[in-house]
């Protein structure tokens, strides 16, 4: 609930002085944001500014009038207009105004177009930052706008410092009294009362207890420790900057431990290698979470301070800089994960350009059998980590927007959880560069015991990912559990949240056995462990020291690498449920089947994992219940692609670029899904297990249940995330390229693996006759490549340049589409209900949040 | 409303139908192009036979959800400016209760066959033949204990039940021979069983299954079927030539090809993975920590038993170093002899 002041405010100042909670701002530059704004967020709907305006320009935001009757004679003033406006505020301070439009009477003005630009100016302008800015038309001379600046300076780091160290719910209004004289003083030094703070000076203590947080955001990377005297240069301020110099002294730290520690104990090769690099990596990740400062609040509160929930972007930072430091708001985080997810991505792509290349013709022609091995390996291991970064991208935004939450349970957490990603990332792409490895991303001993030293960086970065996933998924269950609206029960929850709670179950209990195998390989390297070595020496086994085996590791890595593929896939199938009803205008078929069936492939996918080892040599018997296991699983998965047909029969199905790669999804998992069956069927399986084949089934499931999904997800949600439109024609130019070609890659790829082309290898005998089967494969992954690049523009170019875009262009009944886009700091001004079901598309009457009935719109009315 | 309810019908009807026609068309097309390579074992006709049930399945699933796909996409889709809703329908339990029991019931029906498909690959026979393969990167090894023979290449007598006993000295491997369809691990440490019987005269390939390291791509050997009387000369010829091998030389030659040297140490020059064995001996080598060595006698056995300890600059250390437990005394002294003719 907020109050709009629409453009017919000519920036009196009079409605400052009376606002109980200052949430007021004048806009600046006055050329962009010509008159005063109010903070929908810290607004408490008192109304005591209305009859201050002598202008009317004030309204209750249900009550702004599409249809404003012009009195004759007022002005409006929006950007874009041409007028001159001169006039005085109610301090006498002259005003001027340069688009304005003055009204004849009677004339028609839609005011409710001043609302968007209400809320915009602390999205996208500068908010509250406004009180620290020049006014522009006060300038009295150089000389002093210097010296202001500098005060000013001094006086923002003062309140940074404040609020950082000593802040409790009570001393926030000291921080508020102390900037409150601060900016006095400005105004003394600057000797022109300035009119934004004019009303700070009736300020009355208690009535800032309703206040939320100091005017102004900060986050946590800003300089803490930093000495009033001295600032860093900007670019130290960044949280990724730091992270980044963290990772660098923390390397060189445990490198230098270790070397230090060999050196002292006498021995020879002090300077080895590989435990240096080892103590480095885990050094450089702490050090970049330190650097990066997601540690900080956790390490204040063991020395018993208190720290502040800030809330919004950080003050006197450019709009960008939030998402390169540490941001406790969910959407942010969410967004950080998200891009992350496709800058990995791109990495790893280009890797496969380079090996595609390569597999054109036989015989060796760009590069090494060492650089070939290397980069399947990173490959494959970088696109996990993109498919978790995009997964926890979708979760973070999505979920506590889906039910209601204002932000996940664990914010703190949430930051952690996505920060320790980007060392473990670094780690990834380290490794190729201190000799990669040969082992896949499988990383089987003995082959990963005997593997260059990047098998090392290989393992902790895959370590430090998974920590992510264990606190995401932790933080999500208790979202969902604890965090609900009312009314929202399991089954009325959106079935997104339930694909969400599939995975997050996924994660929480079976990422530790990965996380364990690999970390049993680093101590055989490192210290000589004997856990997968079935060689010992001769006096260990005199002493009764059983051989290692190396087929335990497999146990141990599929136990979670099989339920892993199903943590990417059950988003993505979400996400496909979830939006089929809105472009097909009809509910969502068999709603709980959906919700069961994502909880039981999760549930099965923990009975499933030796069926990547029917030629392990593992015992014969267990090759039939893992086969039976595996066949079930075809069981829930059929009931999802039913229950899509039914949702899709008798539709009114429309086509813009989501729903496009929804139905692209389907199809491509449809490929993934039929070519699984021979794969669990132990006899057919032992003719295609480690061949093409294979590659081309998980390629499938993983585009299908992944990569396509996540596209409808960015293009679904792109307008509220950024309140602007993405382009629908490069949108649909995206999803003609890609949808073919990936087509021709899945089955180019079953193809050859039929005719035995084997997996992971640099070349292959040309007697088999592939080479064209190929060459149309690497074709293809080129334009898959180029379409995304092409997606990659569209979103990158329309978040600035884009068309704006409704709050609701999809007409979803999904509660985050009945507020504003882009979606306000704390998402929901209001707690809602949930009244209804989610998908009761086309039941006339119906809704599902209490919202949509607040704002007496059905989402089937609202037009396009 | 009666004829609303036959429109829905009709839809259903239609869709059906064009599913039987694709799924026809699928099946014939599925069954008709050349999938496979061609098929040379007993237990490739199992195999087969199970690939093609798969086949017809996968064409039937593929026109289910294809044809309704597409048909909901042409014939439900909304006319422009339409922003009415679709039909309201939640769902359908005795649908939903269908497509889960029938498969269920296909699956079950999927998994016995599984089981007894398994249970014909695997079997053993009365009169098997032992060959056990030793896998290393990155050669393999053949051992005929019947015969006494030893070869790089695995040569097989058609239609005799072979019983492969499969290990490896160093990383894991896989036996795969395509046309013979099965495949099995070689996994250092343990001896896994694969069985095959050849029903085709023919030269083939062993291609390893496993990544396993840098030269993985190239782990091939030849694989010949030959009749029974082919077969038996065979063996005659190999122990003859094995029992002439009455020099060092001669005996070191053959143990380069058979322990696995021949992997990464070439005759001619080239540099595979390790050192090169032209003009090897009695040359000066630098070693990687900076100083120099003669190749002689001692330096080879010591590289032989310990190969890590001195490794010539600009080489990893690949070898395994298991090869105090696999040769004799008198094996190195071979090899050494061997080495020693290397020249140009």
């Amino acid at each position: 609930m907020t109050h709009i002041i629409t453009s017919l405010c000519l920036r009196d100042s009079s409605c400052v002085e009376v606002c109980p909670v200052e949430c007021i701002i004048p806009g600046k530059p006055m050329k962009e944001w010509p008159w005063y704004y109010i903070d929908p967020e810290t607004c408490i709907d008192c109304g005591a500014c209305i009859p201050e305006c002598p202008y009317e320009a004030i309204f209750e935001e249900e009550a702004v009038p599409a249809d404003y009757n012009a009195k004759g004679g007022e002005y409006i003033a929006r950007t874009g207009l041409q007028g001159h406006y001169e006039g005085k505020n109610d301090q006498g301070k002259d005003v001027i105004l340069d688009c304005t439009k003055q009204l004849e009477v009677g004339e028609m003005v839609d005011l409710t177009e001043d609302i968007q630009p209400n809320y915009g100016y602390f999205t996208e302008g500068v908010g509250y930052d406004a009180l620290d800015m020049q006014d522009e038309e006060v300038v009295v001379s150089e000389v002093a706008e210097d010296d202001t600046d500098q005060v000013l300076e001094a006086a923002a780091v003062d309140v940074v410092e404040e609020s950082d160290s000593d802040v409790s719910a009570d001393s926030n209004i000291e921080i508020v009294e102390e900037r409150d004289n601060q900016e006095a003083e400005v105004s003394d030094v600057e000797d022109v009362p300035e009119d934004s703070t004019a009303g700070l000076e009736d300020f009355e203590s208690e009535d800032v207890v309703t206040i939320e947080q100091p005017p102004g955001g900060t986050t946590v990377g800003s300089p803490k420790e930093a000495v009033p005297a001295w600032q860093p240069p900007f670019f130290l301020t960044i949280g990724l900057v730091r992270g980044l110099l963290g990772q660098l002294l923390g390397t060189m730290f445990g490198m230098g431990l270790v070397w230090s520690t060999r050196f002292f104990m006498g021995l020879e090769e002090f300077w080895a290698a590989e435990p240096a690099w080892v103590v480095g990596a885990v050094m450089g990740s702490i050090g970049f979470m330190i650097g990066v400062g997601a540690l900080t609040d956790w390490g204040k509160w063991m020395i018993g301070m208190q720290t502040p929930m800030v809330h919004g972007p950080p003050s006197g930072k450019p709009s960008w800089f939030r998402y390169f430091s540490v941001d406790y708001n969910h959407k942010v985080i969410g967004i950080q994960y998200t891009v992350t997810g496709i800058l990995v991505m791109l990495v790893g792509g280009s890797l496969a350009m380079v090996f595609r290349l390569e597999l054109v013709a036989t015989g060796m022609q760009l590069i090494t059998y060492g650089t070939y091995n290397s980069f399947i390996s990173a490959h494959g291991i970088i696109m996990i980590v993109s498919i978790l970064l995009g997964v926890g991208g979708m979760i973070n935004y999505l979920v506590p927007l889906m039910i209601g939450a204002s932000d996940m349970a664990f914010p703190r957490l949430n930051a952690f959880g996505y920060w320790i990603n980007v060392p473990g990332a670094i780690l990834l792409i380290t490794a190729l560069f201190v000799g990669g490895w040969d082992t896949g991303w499988t990383g089987y001993p003995p082959l990963s015991a005997r593997a260059p030293i990047g098998v090392q960086l290989f393992f902790l970065g895959v370590y430090m990912v998974g920590l992510s996933s264990i606190v995401g998924s932790l933080n999500l269950l208790v979202t969902v559990g604890r965090m609900r609206a009312p009314g929202m029960s399991l089954f009325r929850m959106p079935i997104f949240v339930w694909a969400s709670i599939s995975t997050a179950i996924l994660q929480l209990t079976a990422t530790q056995f990965i996380g364990l195998a690999f970390l049993m390989v680093v101590t055989e390297r490192v210290l000589g462990m004997g856990f997968f070595d079935p060689f010992i020496s001769e006096a260990a086994a005199a002493a009764g020291v059983p051989p290692g085996d190396p087929v335990l590791f497999q146990h141990m890595f599929w136990f979670y690498s099989h339920p892993a593929v199903y943590v990417f896939i059950l988003p993505g199938l979400g996400i496909i449920s979830e939006l089929l009803p809105v472009f097909a205008r009809k509910p969502l078929f068999g709603y709980r089947w959906i919700a069961i069936s994502s909880m039981s492939i999760a549930l099965l996918g923990f009975l499933v994992w030796a069926h990547h080892m029917f030629v392990s040599g593992m015992s014969d018997f267990l090759r039939i219940p893992f086969m039976l296991a595996t066949l079930l699983v075809a069981v829930p998965t059929g009931v999802k692609f039913f229950s899509w047909l039914g949702t899709i029969w008798q539709g009114k199905l429309t086509f813009p670029t989501p729903m496009l790669f929804v139905l692209g999804a389907i199809s491509v998992f449809l490929i993934g899904g039929l070519t699984g069956p021979p794969l669990g069927t132990v006899a057919t399986d032992l003719f295609l297990h480690d061949t093409y084949w294979v590659v081309g089934h998980f390629h499938a499931t993983m585009f299908g249940g992944f990569v396509f999904p996540f596209f409808a997800a960015l293009y679904y949600w792109y307008p509220k995330a950024t309140g602007r439109k993405y382009s629908e024609k490069l949108g649909k130019l995206h999803f003609w390229l890609m949808t073919p070609a990936f087509w021709v890659q899945s089955i180019g790829q079953a193809a050859v693996g039929l005719k035995g082309m084997r997996r992971r290898i640099a070349d292959y005998d040309p007697a088999l006759g592939i080479e064209s089967y190929h060459l149309a494969i690497t074709v293809a992954g080129i334009v898959i490549a180029i379409s995304v690049l092409v997606c990659i523009y569209n979103l990158w170019y329309n978040a600035r340049n884009g068309q704006t875009a409704q709050d609701n262009p999809w007409r979803s009944r999904s509660p985050e589409f009945q507020i504003p886009s882009p979606i306000p700091e704390h998402s929901y001004a209001i707690p809602f209900e949930i009244v209804g079901e989610p998908y009761d598309y086309g039941l006339p009457g119906s809704v599902y949040t209490s919202m949509e009935s607040v704002n007496g719109v059905e989402p089937d009315k609202v037009l396009q | 409303m009666e004829q609303k309810k036959g429109v829905d019908v009709r839809h259903f009807v239609v869709a059906t139908i064009i599913v039987v026609l694709v799924t026809v068309a699928g099946a014939v097309l599925l069954e008709s192009a050349d999938l496979l390579p061609p098929l040379a074992s007993a237990q490739g006709v199992t195999i087969d036979w199970l690939f093609a049930i798969h086949l017809k399945l996968i064409a039937f699933l593929f026109a289910l959800v294809v044809v309704f796909m597409l048909y909901s996409i042409i014939v439900f889709r909304s006319k422009s400016g339409d922003l009415s809703a679709g039909k309201h329908i939640h769902g359908n339990i005795r649908l939903e209760i269908a497509w889960t029991v029938i498969p269920l019931v296909v699956v079950a029906i999927m998994g016995y066959i599984g089981v007894v498909t398994l249970r014909y690959v695997t079997a053993s026979a009365p009169d098997e033949m032992v060959i056990e393969v030793t896998g290393a990167q990155w050669s393999w090894r053949f051992d005929y204990p019947e015969q006494g023979l030893t070869s790089t290449e695995l040569v097989l007598p058609v239609n005799q039940p072979i019983r492969f006993e499969i290990t490896s000295t160093d990383v894991i491997h896989n036996l795969w021979v395509p046309e013979f369809r099965v495949k099995q691990d070689a996994v250092p440490g343990t001896v896994n069983l694969l069985r095959v019987t050849p029903t085709v005269v023919g030269k083939y390939k062993v291609r390893c299954a496993e990544l396993c390291g840098l030269r993985h791509s190239q782990m091939l050997a030849d694989v010949r079927v030959l009749k029974r009387s082919e077969f038996d000369s065979w063996v005659g010829a190999e122990t003859a030539r094995l029992a002439a091998l009455d020099t060092p030389e001669a005996r070191g030659e053959q143990l380069y090809q058979t322990q696995g040297c021949i992997g990464c140490h070439s005759l001619d020059g080239t540099i595979v993975v390790g050192p090169t064995w032209l003009n090897l001996f009695g040359s000066q080598e630098k070693l990687d920590d900076g100083t120099n060595v003669i190749v002689n006698e001692d330096y080879i056995r010591h590289s032989i038993l310990y190969p890590g300890d001195q490794i010539v600059k600009g080489y990893q250390n690949l070898m395994p170093a298991n090869f105090g437990e696999t040769l004799s005394e008198t094996d190195i002294e071979d090899l050494i002899a061997f080495i020693k003719t290397i020249k140009d």
